[in-house]
């Protein structure tokens, strides 16, 4: 009996540890001093629709170095109902500006295959989160681009802010030894020279 | 009393079981998000857009109170949780951001990019109303693109036309709160 006891006192701690490191794991929630970012993205599902929404295609090279900012939205003064949701209502109704967290890096271009630029430009281009005022800003999706590593990127651009990949998962490939591309791991879309070849080609004609 | 010991030993495995698939079956593409609300009834600031965004806004919240599941979203004007519609200089539909520990004190925004909004709309309020139930639904603890063949709102795919919760996604809410 004293046996059962001692069983049934190590079964219970043993359940309720295991009870305790179940909640611990499910809810690993961010403390006060993070921050976590969840962006939605589109899930193009071709490489022409790909290039045919990126402003700039680039084969380019990740610079050392980063620089945190936090970014304001810039709005939009448009008269299109779609694109200003609060043309034509009062604005003293909206909530207060909250920027938002990014990390800056810049790109060398050494090939330029859609949109402005050229061979050696050196542009940003921003990723979501980062290190600020002691605050970590945490982004789930992103992949950081490498410095010193080559990339072929999809970037939209904007007068205002540094360039972004078109999405986090189908605007990067890594080049390899041979310059191919490479795509992520949860990147359907394969992505070959001769491709990008083709789709600039058609797109010139 | 020794038949006891395979039931124990039984409940310890089973227990043992349900945590290994707790702690292992949601990596980054799980369903399971820990920086939603910590309770499924929640209010957001009362916000005023234009008749484009207004109503197509609003059924975000009445698709996800009218699904069989805890979610009850309100509007309150002193809510700490805030939704903001405008043209952003970045390439998502939706931002969602947490702050502060899965508590009472956890509060949320929500950014919708009227931008890319606008680029990849074919069907402009079911969009509207897709990009918002999305966000909406990592306030209740659903993370993006869940790794399962069903249909749900929570994936990256059918943004025009998929615009309420789906069977899975009012599982999930119910198997989540
Ligand atoms: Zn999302």
């Amino acid at each position: 009996m004293k046996k059962n006891r001692f069983l049934s006192l190590a079964c219970a701690a043993g359940i309720l540890s295991l009870i305790t490191a179940c909640g611990s794991g499910a809810s690993q929630s961010s403390t006060p001093n993070q921050v976590a970012y969840h962006a939605s993205y589109p899930d193009f599902s071709s490489s022409e629709e790909l290039y045919g929404k990126a402003d700039l295609v680039v084969r380019a090279v990740v610079q050392p170095g980063t620089e945190v900012r936090e970014l304001s939205s810039g709005g939009t003064d448009s008269d299109d109902p779609r694109l200003n949701p609060q043309a034509g209502v009062d604005s003293g109704e909206q909530p207060a500006e909250d920027p938002v967290v990014v990390t800056v890096r810049k790109i060398k271009i050494t090939k330029l295959h859609k949109g402005v630029g050229k061979v050696g430009d050196t542009i940003e281009v921003k990723e979501l989160g980062g290190n600020l005022g002691g605050t970590e800003y945490v982004s789930d999706e992103s992949t950081p681009l490498v410095p010193g590593k080559p990339y072929l990127l999809f970037l939209t651009t904007f007068p205002d802010q540094p360039a972004s990949v078109i999405t986090p998962v189908q605007g990067q490939y890594p080049l390899d030894g041979a310059g191919e591309p490479q795509s992520l791991p949860d990147n359907k879309l394969k992505m070959t020279t001769k491709n990008l070849e083709q789709l600039t080609r058609a797109a010139s004609q | 009393m020794r038949s006891m010991r395979p039931a124990r030993s039984l409940v310890i495995t089973s227990l043992a079981t349900a945590c290994t698939i707790a702690l292992f079956a949601a990596p980054a593409h799980g369903t399971y998000w820990s920086g939603g609300m910590p309770r499924a009834d929640f209010s957001i600031r009362t916000y005023s857009y234009n008749p484009t965004w207004q109503g197509p806004l609003d059924n975000g919240i009445v698709n996800w109170n009218g699904t069989p599941t805890p979610a009850a979203i309100g509007k309150l004007s002193s809510s700490p949780n805030t939704l903001t519609a405008t043209s952003y200089s970045d390439t998502w539909y939706g931002l969602f951001t947490s702050s502060g520990p899965r508590d009472s004190s956890r509060t949320f925004t929500i950014k919708l990019n009227s931008r890319t909004i606008s680029r990849d709309a074919t069907n402009f309020s079911n969009m509207v109303t897709r990009v918002f139930s999305h966000e909406l639904g990592h306030g209740l603890s659903m993370a993006d693109n869940p790794s399962t063949s069903s249909s749900s709102i929570m994936k990256y795919t059918a943004w025009n036309t998929l615009v309420k919760p789906t069977t899975y996604d009012i599982a999930e809410v119910n198997r989540i709160y």
